[in-house]
Protein backbone atom coordinates (compact mmCIF):
# COMPACT_ATOMS: atom_id res chain seq x y z
CA UNK A 1 0.00 0.00 0.00
CA UNK A 2 1.46 3.32 -1.12
CA UNK A 3 0.44 6.34 0.93
CA UNK A 4 0.95 9.84 -0.43
CA UNK A 5 0.19 12.88 1.67
CA UNK A 6 -0.36 16.43 0.53
CA UNK A 7 -1.53 19.46 2.41
CA UNK A 8 -3.72 22.09 0.83
CA UNK A 9 -4.54 24.75 3.38
CA UNK A 10 -6.59 23.12 6.09
CA UNK A 11 -7.13 19.94 4.11
CA UNK A 12 -5.03 16.79 4.13
CA UNK A 13 -5.15 14.92 0.83
CA UNK A 14 -4.32 11.24 1.21
CA UNK A 15 -3.72 9.33 -2.02
CA UNK A 16 -3.71 5.56 -1.61
CA UNK A 17 -2.49 2.96 -4.03
CA UNK A 18 -3.01 -0.78 -3.64
CA UNK A 19 -5.33 -2.97 -1.59
CA UNK A 20 -6.95 -1.75 1.60
CA UNK A 21 -7.47 -4.61 4.04
CA UNK A 22 -6.42 -5.82 7.49
CA UNK A 23 -2.79 -6.03 6.35
CA UNK A 24 -2.60 -2.43 5.13
CA UNK A 25 -5.33 -0.38 6.86
CA UNK A 26 -3.43 -0.09 10.19
CA UNK A 27 -0.49 1.65 8.47
CA UNK A 28 -2.79 4.13 6.74
CA UNK A 29 -4.52 4.76 10.07
CA UNK A 30 -1.23 5.36 11.92
CA UNK A 31 0.19 7.60 9.20
CA UNK A 32 -2.90 9.79 8.94
CA UNK A 33 -3.47 9.92 12.71
CA UNK A 34 0.13 11.04 13.27
CA UNK A 35 -0.26 13.91 10.84
CA UNK A 36 -3.60 14.92 12.33
CA UNK A 37 -2.20 14.76 15.87
CA UNK A 38 0.75 16.97 14.92
CA UNK A 39 -1.38 19.58 13.22
CA UNK A 40 -4.57 20.74 14.89
CA UNK A 41 -5.17 23.17 12.02
CA UNK A 42 -5.97 20.32 9.66
CA UNK A 43 -9.75 20.19 9.53
CA UNK A 44 -10.56 18.28 6.37
CA UNK A 45 -9.62 15.00 4.83
CA UNK A 46 -9.68 14.12 1.14
CA UNK A 47 -9.19 10.46 0.28
CA UNK A 48 -7.90 9.97 -3.26
CA UNK A 49 -9.06 6.41 -3.91
CA UNK A 50 -8.49 6.26 -7.67
CA UNK A 51 -5.73 3.68 -7.30
CA UNK A 52 -7.32 1.56 -4.60
CA UNK A 53 -7.96 -1.82 -6.20
CA UNK A 54 -9.66 -3.51 -3.29
CA UNK A 55 -11.40 -2.61 -0.05
CA UNK A 56 -13.08 -4.72 2.59
CA UNK A 57 -14.58 -4.03 6.00
CA UNK A 58 -11.16 -3.41 7.58
CA UNK A 59 -10.56 -0.58 5.11
CA UNK A 60 -14.08 0.76 5.57
CA UNK A 61 -13.70 0.70 9.36
CA UNK A 62 -10.44 2.62 9.05
CA UNK A 63 -12.12 5.29 6.87
CA UNK A 64 -14.98 5.60 9.35
CA UNK A 65 -12.53 5.96 12.25
CA UNK A 66 -10.78 8.88 10.51
CA UNK A 67 -14.20 10.38 9.68
CA UNK A 68 -15.01 10.39 13.39
CA UNK A 69 -11.74 12.20 14.16
CA UNK A 70 -12.37 14.84 11.50
CA UNK A 71 -15.97 15.28 12.64
CA UNK A 72 -14.66 16.04 16.12
CA UNK A 73 -12.79 18.96 14.49
CA UNK A 74 -15.99 20.02 12.73
CA UNK A 75 -14.37 19.29 9.37
CA UNK A 76 -15.51 17.24 6.43
CA UNK A 77 -14.31 14.14 4.62
CA UNK A 78 -14.41 13.74 0.86
CA UNK A 79 -14.02 10.56 -1.20
CA UNK A 80 -12.32 11.17 -4.53
CA UNK A 81 -12.87 9.01 -7.64
CA UNK A 82 -13.19 5.49 -6.22
CA UNK A 83 -13.36 2.65 -8.77
CA UNK A 84 -16.75 1.01 -9.30
CA UNK A 85 -16.28 -1.88 -6.87
CA UNK A 86 -14.74 0.29 -4.17
CA UNK A 87 -17.55 2.81 -4.57
CA UNK A 88 -20.14 0.05 -4.23
CA UNK A 89 -18.54 -1.04 -0.95
CA UNK A 90 -18.43 2.54 0.34
CA UNK A 91 -22.09 3.02 -0.51
CA UNK A 92 -23.10 -0.31 1.05
CA UNK A 93 -21.33 0.74 4.23
CA UNK A 94 -23.38 3.95 4.31
CA UNK A 95 -20.40 6.26 3.67
CA UNK A 96 -22.36 8.13 1.01
CA UNK A 97 -24.60 9.54 3.73
CA UNK A 98 -21.78 11.10 5.73
CA UNK A 99 -19.05 11.78 3.17
CA UNK A 100 -19.22 13.31 -0.30
CA UNK A 101 -18.08 11.67 -3.51
CA UNK A 102 -16.14 13.86 -5.94
CA UNK A 103 -14.34 13.39 -9.27
CA UNK A 104 -11.42 15.78 -8.93
CA UNK A 105 -9.25 17.65 -6.47
CA UNK A 106 -10.83 20.96 -7.49
CA UNK A 107 -14.24 19.54 -6.73
CA UNK A 108 -12.96 18.17 -3.44
CA UNK A 109 -11.62 21.54 -2.38
CA UNK A 110 -14.81 23.23 -3.51
CA UNK A 111 -16.84 20.87 -1.30
CA UNK A 112 -14.69 21.78 1.64
CA UNK A 113 -16.02 25.23 1.01
CA UNK A 114 -12.94 27.26 0.22
CA UNK A 115 -11.72 26.58 3.75
CA UNK A 116 -8.12 26.34 2.59
CA UNK A 117 -6.60 29.52 4.05
CA UNK A 118 -5.83 30.41 0.46
CA UNK A 119 -2.42 28.81 0.75
CA UNK A 120 -1.35 25.99 -1.49
CA UNK A 121 1.57 23.72 -0.62
CA UNK B 1 -19.18 -31.64 -2.60
CA UNK B 2 -19.22 -35.26 -3.73
CA UNK B 3 -19.17 -34.74 -7.47
CA UNK B 4 -16.46 -32.10 -7.42
CA UNK B 5 -14.36 -31.90 -10.54
CA UNK B 6 -11.56 -29.89 -9.01
CA UNK B 7 -10.41 -29.00 -5.53
CA UNK B 8 -7.87 -26.82 -3.74
CA UNK B 9 -6.84 -26.89 -0.10
CA UNK B 10 -4.78 -24.18 1.58
CA UNK B 11 -3.58 -23.94 5.14
CA UNK B 12 -1.79 -20.92 6.56
CA UNK B 13 -1.17 -19.15 9.87
CA UNK B 14 -3.54 -16.37 10.91
CA UNK B 15 -1.37 -13.45 9.79
CA UNK B 16 -2.92 -10.39 8.15
CA UNK B 17 -0.39 -10.56 5.30
CA UNK B 18 -1.88 -13.88 4.20
CA UNK B 19 -5.36 -12.45 3.60
CA UNK B 20 -4.49 -10.91 0.23
CA UNK B 21 -2.91 -14.13 -0.92
CA UNK B 22 -5.92 -16.19 0.20
CA UNK B 23 -8.53 -14.09 -1.61
CA UNK B 24 -6.46 -13.91 -4.79
CA UNK B 25 -5.84 -17.67 -4.82
CA UNK B 26 -9.54 -18.44 -4.35
CA UNK B 27 -10.52 -15.99 -7.11
CA UNK B 28 -7.98 -17.55 -9.48
CA UNK B 29 -9.31 -21.01 -8.66
CA UNK B 30 -12.89 -19.77 -9.18
CA UNK B 31 -11.95 -18.39 -12.61
CA UNK B 32 -12.20 -21.89 -14.10
CA UNK B 33 -15.97 -21.34 -13.96
CA UNK B 34 -17.20 -18.52 -16.17
CA UNK B 35 -17.62 -15.90 -13.48
CA UNK B 36 -17.55 -12.26 -14.61
CA UNK B 37 -14.74 -10.04 -13.29
CA UNK B 38 -17.28 -8.40 -10.98
CA UNK B 39 -18.27 -11.77 -9.59
CA UNK B 40 -14.62 -12.68 -9.00
CA UNK B 41 -14.25 -9.40 -7.09
CA UNK B 42 -17.28 -10.33 -4.99
CA UNK B 43 -15.70 -13.70 -4.20
CA UNK B 44 -12.50 -11.89 -3.18
CA UNK B 45 -14.44 -9.71 -0.75
CA UNK B 46 -16.28 -12.66 0.79
CA UNK B 47 -13.01 -14.58 1.31
CA UNK B 48 -11.28 -11.50 2.69
CA UNK B 49 -14.07 -10.97 5.22
CA UNK B 50 -14.14 -14.58 6.37
CA UNK B 51 -10.35 -14.88 6.73
CA UNK B 52 -10.14 -11.47 8.45
CA UNK B 53 -12.76 -12.63 10.94
CA UNK B 54 -10.71 -15.74 11.73
CA UNK B 55 -7.62 -13.57 12.30
CA UNK B 56 -9.35 -10.81 14.29
CA UNK B 57 -12.07 -12.63 16.21
CA UNK B 58 -11.25 -16.33 15.98
CA UNK B 59 -7.65 -16.10 17.09
CA UNK B 60 -7.75 -12.56 18.54
CA UNK B 61 -4.32 -11.73 17.21
CA UNK B 62 -2.70 -14.92 18.50
CA UNK B 63 -1.46 -17.37 15.91
CA UNK B 64 -3.54 -20.32 14.77
CA UNK B 65 -4.13 -22.12 11.51
CA UNK B 66 -6.76 -21.20 8.94
CA UNK B 67 -7.87 -23.76 6.37
CA UNK B 68 -9.55 -23.02 3.06
CA UNK B 69 -11.02 -25.77 0.93
CA UNK B 70 -12.36 -24.77 -2.49
CA UNK B 71 -14.21 -27.01 -4.86
CA UNK B 72 -15.91 -26.55 -8.21
CA UNK B 73 -18.48 -28.91 -9.56
CA UNK B 74 -21.80 -28.71 -11.37
CA UNK B 75 -21.17 -25.12 -12.32
CA UNK B 76 -20.83 -23.92 -8.75
CA UNK B 77 -18.00 -22.83 -6.50
CA UNK B 78 -17.94 -23.91 -2.88
CA UNK B 79 -15.48 -22.39 -0.43
CA UNK B 80 -15.04 -23.52 3.14
CA UNK B 81 -13.01 -21.33 5.49
CA UNK B 82 -12.35 -22.60 8.98
CA UNK B 83 -10.45 -21.75 12.12
CA UNK B 84 -10.00 -23.40 15.49
CA UNK B 85 -10.44 -20.19 17.40
CA UNK B 86 -12.86 -18.98 20.06
CA UNK B 87 -16.04 -19.66 18.07
CA UNK B 88 -19.19 -17.56 17.88
CA UNK B 89 -21.53 -17.44 20.87
CA UNK B 90 -24.62 -16.21 19.05
CA UNK B 91 -24.58 -16.79 15.29
CA UNK B 92 -27.87 -15.00 14.67
CA UNK B 93 -26.53 -11.86 16.34
CA UNK B 94 -23.26 -12.11 14.39
CA UNK B 95 -25.25 -11.67 11.17
CA UNK B 96 -26.92 -8.44 12.29
CA UNK B 97 -25.54 -5.35 10.53
CA UNK B 98 -23.51 -3.21 12.94
CA UNK B 99 -23.13 -6.05 15.43
CA UNK B 100 -19.51 -6.42 16.44
CA UNK B 101 -17.65 -7.76 19.45
CA UNK B 102 -14.43 -5.98 18.45
CA UNK B 103 -13.46 -2.99 20.58
CA UNK B 104 -12.80 -0.33 17.95
CA UNK B 105 -13.32 0.76 14.37
CA UNK B 106 -15.25 -2.32 13.27
CA UNK B 107 -18.54 -1.73 11.50
CA UNK B 108 -20.02 -5.19 11.89
CA UNK B 109 -20.42 -5.50 8.14
CA UNK B 110 -18.17 -8.41 7.15
CA UNK B 111 -20.81 -11.14 7.33
CA UNK B 112 -23.35 -8.81 5.71
CA UNK B 113 -21.03 -8.53 2.69
CA UNK B 114 -20.50 -12.30 2.57
CA UNK B 115 -24.27 -12.83 2.52
CA UNK B 116 -24.75 -10.14 -0.11
CA UNK B 117 -22.04 -11.39 -2.47
CA UNK B 118 -22.39 -15.16 -2.21
CA UNK B 119 -25.47 -17.22 -3.14
CA UNK B 120 -25.42 -19.32 -0.02
CA UNK B 121 -23.72 -19.14 3.37
CA UNK B 122 -23.66 -21.73 6.11
CA UNK B 123 -21.94 -20.97 9.41
CA UNK B 124 -21.08 -23.67 11.85
CA UNK B 125 -19.46 -22.58 15.07
CA UNK B 126 -18.89 -24.07 18.48
CA UNK B 127 -17.93 -21.77 21.32
CA UNK B 128 -14.34 -22.48 22.31
CA UNK B 129 -13.76 -24.84 19.38
CA UNK B 130 -13.80 -22.79 16.21
CA UNK B 131 -15.79 -21.57 13.25
CA UNK B 132 -16.47 -22.88 9.77
CA UNK B 133 -18.03 -20.87 6.95
CA UNK B 134 -19.21 -22.61 3.82
CA UNK B 135 -20.15 -20.33 0.97
CA UNK B 136 -21.42 -21.12 -2.50
CA UNK B 137 -21.73 -19.14 -5.68
CA UNK B 138 -22.60 -19.85 -9.32
CA UNK B 139 -21.85 -17.63 -12.28
CA UNK B 140 -24.90 -15.53 -13.10
CA UNK B 141 -25.17 -15.86 -16.88
CA UNK B 142 -28.38 -13.86 -17.03
CA UNK B 143 -26.67 -10.73 -15.84
CA UNK B 144 -26.66 -7.97 -18.45
CA UNK B 145 -23.14 -6.69 -19.01
CA UNK B 146 -22.75 -2.99 -19.76
N1 LIG C 1 -14.26 -16.68 12.79
C1 LIG C 1 -14.87 -16.08 13.83
N2 LIG C 1 -14.55 -16.44 15.11
C2 LIG C 1 -15.15 -15.85 16.17
N3 LIG C 1 -16.09 -14.88 16.07
C3 LIG C 1 -16.45 -14.49 14.83
C4 LIG C 1 -15.87 -15.05 13.66
N4 LIG C 1 -16.45 -14.46 12.57
C5 LIG C 1 -17.33 -13.58 13.06
N5 LIG C 1 -17.35 -13.58 14.41
C6 LIG C 1 -18.23 -12.76 15.29
O1 LIG C 1 -19.26 -12.21 14.50
C7 LIG C 1 -19.26 -10.77 14.62
C8 LIG C 1 -19.72 -10.15 13.34
O2 LIG C 1 -18.77 -10.37 12.28
P1 LIG C 1 -18.69 -9.35 11.07
O3 LIG C 1 -17.59 -9.74 10.18
O4 LIG C 1 -20.05 -9.21 10.48
O5 LIG C 1 -18.37 -7.95 11.79
P2 LIG C 1 -16.97 -7.50 12.44
O6 LIG C 1 -15.87 -8.39 12.01
O7 LIG C 1 -17.17 -7.33 13.91
O8 LIG C 1 -16.77 -6.06 11.79
P3 LIG C 1 -16.26 -5.79 10.28
O9 LIG C 1 -16.36 -7.09 9.54
O10 LIG C 1 -17.18 -4.75 9.72
O11 LIG C 1 -14.86 -5.33 10.41
C9 LIG C 1 -17.85 -10.42 15.05
O12 LIG C 1 -17.78 -9.18 15.74
C10 LIG C 1 -17.50 -11.61 15.95
O13 LIG C 1 -18.04 -11.44 17.24
MG1 LIG D 1 -15.55 -8.95 10.03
Amino acid sequence: MDINLKRVGRALIVALEGELDLATAPRVKDTVDQVLARDAKLHHLVWDLAKVEFIDSSGLGMLLGRYNKISARAGSVVLMRPAVLVRRMLVMAGMGRIMQFVDSEEQALAKIGGDTDGQLH
Amino acid sequence: MGSSINQLTMEFPSKAVNIGFARTAVAMFAAQLDFTLDELDEIKIAVSEAVSNSVIHGYKGTEGMITIICAVGEGALEVQIKDEGVGIDDIEKAFEPAFTTAPKERMGLGLVFVKEYMDELIIDSVSGRGTSLIMKKSPCHNKVEV
